[in-house]
């Protein structure tokens, strides 16, 4: 693995890595296997594109990715909670009506692409390149600056949410809705609010990795909820026992980062680009394996999680 | 001057599945004047937690009103009602969050019935507030703060639960037969713990209760359902002299 891979994977980590927290938001803290996430994954990368292509500015284009990506959330958790249907199932027709969606907004194409001056990576590749950096490497480095502000907002807002007494009583709710209800409050919102949050940043996170990819199509977001649960594995793997919430988010990017590490490293073993998902779901399988080895090797953890 | 004393009224609940037709609880008339402390016993079915589900809002009755300060709270939800009504469970694991610290659980508790807004949720002297709590109990719970509530055992649980139920005087506080899924020398700590909280702060208490002497030894008056209606009601001396034996007499009459 050379030095190219290695940025590779860095960009690619942190670039999902906003997609990876908001999959611990619904599956982790609420408890909810929320498939909403490939939808709005690749409705936050065509919503951006298209806007990308219509000469939107790259902000405006990121934030409409984030504001759709909650919508979706938003229709999902309705669902949910209003009509007690299943959050699997909510999440699936979801995603299911998002295919249509996207097609009508690619509005007959397969695939859209803006031209990359008007990506949010643009003006900082511009700026490594006149330090000297070469355009290649530029490339890389303006996704990862870009990754890591995006991952420490994402975080600090997260923690700091987190800290209020709303946010506590959104992680009551995920912990023990009976206890949060007689505490006086008011799940149903709280699963809104956290399903919203959680497809926003997925959706944004979509926008990002479609600016990276320079194109999106229909099949943007397939995989997605995998690679999230991926980088959780990966995370929780790594936790120290005692670890906080905040800890916990930081190793889900982290988590994020080692997963395409080991991805890019399989394949630039010279694995045809045919196999790649292939291998994509042979490196999650594994990941999510080593706790049980890990078991198996050690024995039992003393605790909980 | 409002009325304290809170009424339930005509409370019927009958669940019809469309095949059979079961009637729980029949036209049961109940007021509780504040600051008592009343131990409910019936054998099983006979709608004891019927009647509490109906008073904190997680069943709505088919007829009937409950009245709080005057107001019917009826048909408000489970909660809307929180800020009135603390409930314990039997069950231990009902009480807290587990993988919360035994601090953000008690913040939760703090606020109870509360809006809860962009404000920390752990203010400036609140550690310190329940560590001062705990530390009340003698059980060694104050060192354990900030440790997850998972690491609890049974009996701890259902100790903090009181304590969290009573951390803003509710105006009526339910006790699910809090004792039963513990061993008796907890249950019986347990069960001082809450005669202490509830005495200190006058709170208006209803027990559900398996224990016939714990229905005897605590509590100001005691009623037996049976079959959806009250069919005893006696406090002061005549509950005092009261044995389990007579109970349970009456119990299978």
């Amino acid at each position: 693995m050379n030095l190219s891979n290695l940025y590779n994977a860095l960009a690619l980590g942190l670039i999902h890595a906003p997609m990876a927290i908001g999959v611990f938001l619904s599956l982790r803290i609420m408890k909810k296997p929320d498939l909403t996430v490939e939808g709005s994954f690749s409705l936050g990368a065509i919503v951006s594109m298209q806007l990308l292509y219509n000469d939107v500015h790259f902000s405006i284009a990121i934030l409409a990715a984030l504001v759709c990506g909650a919508i979706a959330g938003l229709v999902t958790s309705i669902i949910h909670t209003k009509m007690k249907i299943d959050v699997i199932i909510s999440g699936l027709l979801v995603s299911l009506a998002m295919f249509s969606i996207n097609m009508f907004i690619l509005s007959g194409s397969n695939t859209i692409s803006a031209p990359r001056e008007r990506y949010i990576f643009w003006p900082i590749r511009e700026w490594f390149v006149g330090q000297g950096v070469r355009a290649f490497t530029a490339n890389f480095w303006a996704s990862i600056v870009v990754g890591a502000i995006v991952v420490a907002i994402t975080l600090l807002f997260l923690h700091f949410l987190f800290k209020t007494s709303f946010g506590l009583s959104v992680r009551a709710t995920g912990d023990n809705e009976r206890m949060a209800c007689s505490q006086g409050i008011d799940t149903d919102s709280r699963k809104i609010f956290a399903l919203v949050v959680s497809n926003g940043l997925i959706g944004m996170s979509g926008a990002l990795t479609t600016q990276m990819f320079m194109g999106a199509n229909l099949e943007s977001g397939v995989g997605a909820f995998v690679i999230g649960i991926a980088a959780i594995v990966m995370g929780e793997i790594l936790t120290p026992k005692r670890a906080g919430l905040f800890v916990k988010l930081m190793l889900t990017a982290l988590g994020a980062v080692i997963f395409f590490g080991l991805r890019v490293g399989v394949i630039s073993l010279g694995i045809p680009t045919a196999w790649e998902r292939g291998i994509a779901a042979l490196v999650v399988l594994v990941v999510m394996c080593v706790p049980r080895f890990r078991e198996m090797i050690f024995g039992k953890r003393g605790g909980v999680r | 001057m409002t009325d304290k004393t809170i009424r339930l009224q005509g409370i019927s609940q009958v669940f019809d599945n469309g095949v059979e037709r079961v009637q729980i609880l029949n036209n049961l008339n109940l007021d509780i004047p504040e600051g008592q402390f009343l131990s409910i016993i019936g054998g099983n079915g006979a709608g004891k937690t019927t009647l509490f589900n109906i008073i904190n809002g997680n069943l709505s009755p088919t007829a009937g009103s409950i009245l709080f300060d005057g107001k019917n709270i009826a048909r408000r939800s489970h909660s809307a009602r929180a800020g009135l009504i603390a409930r314990v469970y039997q069950d231990p694991n009902f009480g807290v969050c587990p993988e919360l610290t035994i601090a953000e659980n008690m913040a939760l508790a703090n606020s109870r019935g509360k809006a809860r807004g962009l404000g920390r949720a752990m203010k400036k002297g609140d550690l310190s507030f329940f560590k001062e709590k705990l530390a009340e109990f003698d059980l060694g719970l104050e060192t354990m703060l900030r440790k997850k509530a998972s690491l609890l055992s049974g009996g701890q649980r259902q100790v903090i639960t009181l304590l969290m139920a009573t951390l803003q005087r509710p105006q009526l506080l339910l006790l699910d037969e809090h004792t039963a899924a513990l061993d008796p020398k907890i249950a019986k700590q347990i069960m001082e713990i809450t005669r202490r909280l509830v005495e200190e702060q006058k709170i208006t208490t209803i027990m559900i209760s398996h224990n016939m002497s714990d229905a005897i030894n605590y509590g100001d008056r005691l009623i037996m359902l049976k079959g959806g209606e009250i069919v005893m009601d006696v406090s002061g001396d005549e509950k005092s002299a009261l044995t389990p034996a007579e109970l349970i007499v009456k119990f299978e009459e």
